[in-house]
């Protein structure tokens, strides 16, 4: 076992700078990436969370202009089937305008959104605002997904490409250690045990990243809305990439103990056969 | 030691095949030094990689000291590879950024010697091939010829019974040629087998046995 240790830092000091390279850019990219789908899955419900607390301090008044003696009918009734009333009304034939008052956010949407058919022409300041809000979340959730997957191909990308071009150019060495007397499995074990031994750190950094990303984001988030707004953003989606990390590590040392497990099993076997 | 019964290898391409190997039947015994011949593409790389337990042949059975290698799995055919065979190569296959030490070092840390254990049998398969006070050069420094002596130390290191040397002087002039050559003689003196495949005729006066090969027969053997 020493002896392999021993093996193994002679190669890790021959692929060293390759190997470091890898890490930074991986880093940067697995850093990013994360964050991104961090804010594109957090994002709605932090807005969401935001309007509900911005629209606890507004009056959920709603005005219905330019109704018929029908539509106003329409409408009183499905304000009645809430416990409320309809205020001020006022006007004539095609000119009726009516006022209505919710008691909560979540009321106020309830009845614009059944009385809303189109035909109507609705005014609320908080409807408006909560409206364009949430215009806003789909906008920045598209964005930020978008982003986080384009990020996440290159990862992608740049990994695969990034092992494939070690493994071409450690092709010779490979070789050797297989005519030397190493099977595929030990071969693919080590390398995935070398792959793991630089990816931890790498995601390590990368969460680093991740909360410098974090500190950017919650700028331009302030700017764009508030700062409560920014406020309700949470960030954990780098510690996933932690995780996943710890796979790898664990699958690479799960294949060299397999490795070791079916020699011993197997020899066994053998033996009794 | 070797013995190799009906072996045939076929590669194929879709749905047409072509016979690298047609029944090829020999036995190479202890200490011999076989010198194998023939032209570019008449089989006799394969034959190598055979024997080795590199690849399979599709049909006949190869056998290393009685023991049927063919329905060996992977990590058997390794082992034997790494406790039996010594490999040579054309290219040298050595790693150029470890010293002339650590490429030779690294079959013996595929075992559990402790290092002073290997520290000893570094210096004196080193001191067989005349490269003690290079140990410690990088292999990408070294002549052709130095570097095929360190191939060949490291081939020995473990102490293998077989050596297989593809083309060994393939790619050195004709005093390295010599001195590889004689290193080779003197190891199947010591009672390893050699099998060298070669298409230098040169080689001829240093093997005790010849096998000519063509389109993947033996057409003659002295």
């Amino acid at each position: 076992m020493k002896n392999r240790v021993h093996l193994l830092f002679m190669e890790l000091r021959l692929c060293g700078l390759r190997m470091l390279v890898m890490a930074l850019v991986a880093s940067c990219l697995m850093g990013l990436s994360m964050t991104l789908m961090d804010y594109a899955t957090s994002i709605p419900k932090a807005l969401q969370t935001y309007i509900v607390f911005k629209a606890e301090f507004e009056e959920y008044e709603v005005t219905c202009d330019w109704m018929n003696s029908d539509e106003l009918a329409f409408v009183e009734r499905e304000v009645q089937e809430e416990g409320l009333s309809l205020e001020e009304i006022k006007g004539e034939k095609n000119h009726i305008h009516a006022k209505f008052k919710a008691n909560n956010y979540e009321q106020c949407i309830r009845i614009v959104d059944k009385i809303n058919t189109g035909d109507f022409a609705i005014s609320s300041e908080a409807y408006t605002a909560i409206k364009r809000l949430l215009d806003d979340i789909r906008f920045f959730r598209e964005l930020f997904w978008g982003l986080a997957i384009v990020s996440s191909v290159a990862y992608l990308v740049f990994i695969i490409c990034g092992e494939a071009m070690i493994l071409l150019r450690e092709k010779t060495r490979l070789r050797i250690l297989y005519y030397l007397g190493w099977s595929r499995y030990r071969i693919w074990g080590d390398q995935m045990i070398r792959f793991s031994l630089y990816m931890i750190p790498a995601s390590l950094f990368a969460k680093l990243l991740g909360k410098m990303y974090e500190e950017h984001a919650s700028a331009i988030l302030r700017q764009l809305f508030s700062d409560e707004a920014a406020l309700f953003i949470p960030t954990e989606g780098s510690w996933i990439m932690l995780g996943w990390m710890l796979l790898m590590t664990v699958f690479g040392v799960g294949l060299l103990l397999l490795w070791y497990l079916r020699r011993v099993l197997f020899s066994n076997v053998e033996r009794v056969a | 030691m070797i013995q190799l019964t009906h072996i045939t290898k076929e590669y194929r391409f879709g749905e047409k095949s072509q016979t690298v190997l047609n029944d090829i039947s020999i036995t190479i015994s202890e200490g011999e030094c076989v010198g194998c011949f023939g032209a570019s593409g008449s089989g006799k790389s394969t034959l190598l990689n055979i024997i080795g337990l590199l690849d399979s042949p599709s049909g006949g059975v190869v056998s290393i000291a009685g023991r049927d290698c063919c329905r060996l799995t992977d990590r058997e055919r390794a082992e034997i590879r790494g406790e039996r065979i010594g490999f040579v190569f054309q290219s040298f296959h050595l790693e150029p950024r470890y010293t002339v030490w650590q490429n030779v070092e690294v079959p013996l840390l595929l075992t559990n010697l402790k290092s002073t254990e290997r520290a000893e049998r570094i210096s004196q398969v080193l001191a067989k091939v005349g490269l003690e006070v290079m140990a410690k050069k990088k292999a990408s420094l070294l002549s052709g010829g130095e570097q095929q002596r360190v191939a060949i130390a490291r081939a020995i290191v473990r102490n293998p019974d077989i050596i297989l040397a593809d083309e060994p002087c393939g790619n050195l002039d004709a005093e390295n040629k010599e001195t590889v050559m004689r290193i080779l003689k003197s190891l199947s003196n010591e009672g390893k087998t050699v099998l060298i495949v070669t298409h230098d005729r040169e080689a001829v006066k240093f093997c005790t046995r010849i096998l000519l090969l063509k389109n993947g027969k033996i057409i003659d053997e002295k």
